[in-house]
């Protein structure tokens, strides 16, 4: 499976999480164009907002949320790093080490508008 | 401190604060994805639209008596929240397996802190430092807030409800061990304003 294609499928599985409201890439869109513009934004199609990252034998998995306000924060971070934790090692494409980035942006106590 | 809230901000994904304001003049509409799905907007936009709520109340009905003094302090919130979408720091959420890096950005808890404030009835948030290492866990961080109460309310206990709401939201969406909670109320506002946000 591509990156791109694996991206997107951990995008789903944490857009659907229990207490996630959004889902947003970690390397915001105009700093990524910043620097690689053509290939960054080719890698970012829509749906993947989960960012891979390989390097020196080691895999990064990457991934901002927002945080609905009515579960504790800590309760939502911990599910949605579980998750991305059994998903990647269910994945034959990532070899172990595996490291997995989860931040909380903000804690929406409103769903987003759309 | 940078007055100039037409700037396009890089925390603002491109956008800038007076855009953000005419959005929420339109009632959000018509809906705009590169505002809704960018968390330094979203963050931004409920800091602003209950201030907005405040500046309405607070600048019909003071405008003619100090329109300075108001117009000085309005500008001053919204440098405050322009300065506080910036990510900042990470704060850390434990986890048994090492590997798994779990966070809030330093942002985020400040907008449960300003949430925790607006929302009180009679208060309406200024400054909010976290003082301390908030990337160690186990760390004592100091919380030194400012605010401004409404004409009336009794101020020592207004600031003790406020020390036990934003206490209590931090004990909840963070790990962060909270020591004191120093606040500073800098203003007084009349009733119907911040209270009807």
């Amino acid at each position: 499976m591509s990156d791109t294609e694996l991206s997107r499928r951990l995008t789903a599985l944490v857009r659907a999480a229990e207490g996630v409201t959004a889902v947003y890439p970690a390397q915001p869109l105009l700093e990524a164009a910043a620097g690689v513009v053509a290939e960054t934004l080719e890698l970012r199609p829509a749906g993947s907002s989960v960012d891979i990252e390989r390097a020196d034998g080691v895999a990064t998995v990457r991934v901002q949320i927002a945080a609905a306000d009515a579960l504790p924060a800590p309760d939502t971070l911990r599910r949605v790093g579980e998750l991305l934790r059994r998903a990647t090692d269910a994945e034959p494409s990532l070899a172990p080490p595996v490291v997995i980035a989860v931040a909380v942006r903000l804690v929406d106590t409103e769903p987003p508008a759309r | 401190m940078n007055p100039d809230h037409s700037a396009p901000d890089p925390e603002l994904d491109g956008h800038t604060l007076a855009e953000l304001g005419e959005y929420l003049d339109r009632g959000r509409t018509p809906y705009d994805p590169s505002i809704e799905n960018s968390p330094g907007c979203r963050l931004a936009l409920a800091n602003l639209t209950r201030l907005a709520g405040l500046s309405g109340g607070l600048l019909t009905r003071q405008a003619e008596r100090e329109p300075d003094r108001d117009a000085l302090w309005i500008a001053g919130l919204l440098e405050i929240i322009r300065a506080e979408i910036a990510s900042g720091r990470d704060v850390p959420v434990a986890h048994p397996d090492p590997a798994l890096r779990l966070t809030l950005t330093e942002a985020a808890v400040r907008g449960l802190v300003r949430q925790a404030g607006d929302t009180l009835g009679g208060v309406v948030m200024g400054r909010c430092v976290l003082d301390g290492d908030v990337g160690e866990p186990g760390a004592v961080i100091r919380l030194d807030l400012s605010c401004a109460v409404a004409y009336g309310l009794p101020i020592a206990p207004t600031v003790d409800w406020l020390r036990e709401r934003v206490r209590a939201e931090l004990a909840r969406h963070t790990e962060l061990v909270i020591g004191a909670i120093d606040v500073a109320v800098d203003d007084v506002y009349p009733r119907g304003g911040a209270a009807d946000v």
